[in-house]
């Protein structure tokens, strides 16, 4: 049987989106929905806006980001999410991880398809 | 208003009943911050949302099927904690099915107790029954009534005979014996006495037995 494209976007996000959400931290603290509208846009690393919020919940227990309540302009208070050192450091040895794997991970697609 | 009011209250008890086993904290975590979501995509359109907006807002949320997966998923592989030797149980010291046999046999040599490695082996089988656990502070009472018992028999016995020896000495020597129905009276209820206390020792000693060699069998 042939998984979905879908099936398959959903294997590989599981060990990236974390990541993805940290790396989108990396210029300062951002509110929920700012970070759901952006790792949202291509439909590709979160199906819906609304699962990133488990992933933040785990993230923050796991002390990789923290939060505070900040003062909107408009409506109420908004939660916004920063990168902990802790969440800073994880960035950057999966950065270094993934640029390995995804470079192996062509040459070996490209070898494949020569 | 109220009618958009009402379908974020609907899709966020969807939410919250679909992650009702999920860990307390974790659960209200993630239900405020979808919350706090719907409440900034209102507040970005900057006035009342419609029923069209409304249904847009939380279609791009996506379904609550969806966070609720997302919310097990990551709780479900828990990170599983390697595996720790256990070393099995020791065995108590004294609960050996020999203790209860040497306990036995030691207790039981006490009749014996006037030579001394009896007598020595008699007292190991004391500090043996009252330093194992194998017996109930009961069991211990009556083990050691019984040792004394035995002790007791040895002695008595000990001494019977060797009077026996004496007056049969004194007998063979031409002293007058004493009156024959009186010994054989005091003999007799004497014996007797001697015979119970010997059987009830025994069915003491037996006892003791059985209830170590039961317990110890039982670890």
């Amino acid at each position: 049987m042939v998984p979905s494209e879908e099936a398959l976007l959903t294997q590989l996000r599981r060990g990236a989106l974390e990541y993805c959400i940290l790396a989108t931290l990396r210029e300062g603290e951002r509110y929920g929905l700012d970070i759901a509208r952006d790792l949202s846009a291509d439909g590709v690393l979160l199906g819906g806006e609304g699962t990133l919020y488990p992933l933040l919940s785990r993230l923050r227990k796991n002390g990789l980001v923290d939060t505070t309540w900040v003062e909107s302009p408009a409506g109420p208070p908004r939660r916004y999410y920063a990168l902990t050192p802790e969440g800073r450091a994880a960035l950057t040895q999966f950065t270094s991880a993934w640029l390995r794997f995804s470079a192996a991970v062509d040459t070996a697609l490209e070898g494949k398809s020569r | 208003m109220n009618a958009v009011a009402d379908r974020f209250q609907a899709y966020l008890d969807d939410l919250a009943r679909m992650l009702a086993d999920l860990d307390p904290a974790e659960r209200a975590d993630v239900l405020d911050a979808v919350r706090g979501h719907l409440d900034d995509a209102v507040a970005e359109l900057g006035h009342e949302p419609s029923a069209a907006e409304a249904d847009a807002i939380l279609l791009a949320l996506g379904r609550p099927a969806d966070i609720a997966a997302g919310a097990f998923d990551g709780a479900r592989p828990r990170p599983v904690a390697p595996p720790v030797y256990v070393a099995p149980p020791r065995r108590p010291v004294l609960t050996g099915l020999w203790v209860p046999i040497l306990v036995a046999v030691f207790l039981a040599a006490g009749v014996l107790a006037i030579l001394v490695l009896p007598g020595i082996l008699w007292l190991v089988g004391i500090v043996l029954l009252l330093a194992s656990p194998l017996w109930t502070r009961s069991d211990k009472v009556i083990g050691v009534l019984c040792a004394l018992a035995v002790v007791g028999l040895g002695l008595g016995g000990t001494i019977a005979t060797i009077s026996a020896n004496v007056s049969a000495g004194s007998a063979a020597a031409g002293d007058p014996a004493p009156a024959p129905v009186e010994t054989g009276g005091s003999f007799g209820f004497s014996g007797a006495l001697i015979g119970v206390l010997g059987l009830a020792t025994v069915a003491g000693l037996v006892w003791v037995l059985v209830r170590g060699l039961r317990a110890a069998m039982r670890r």
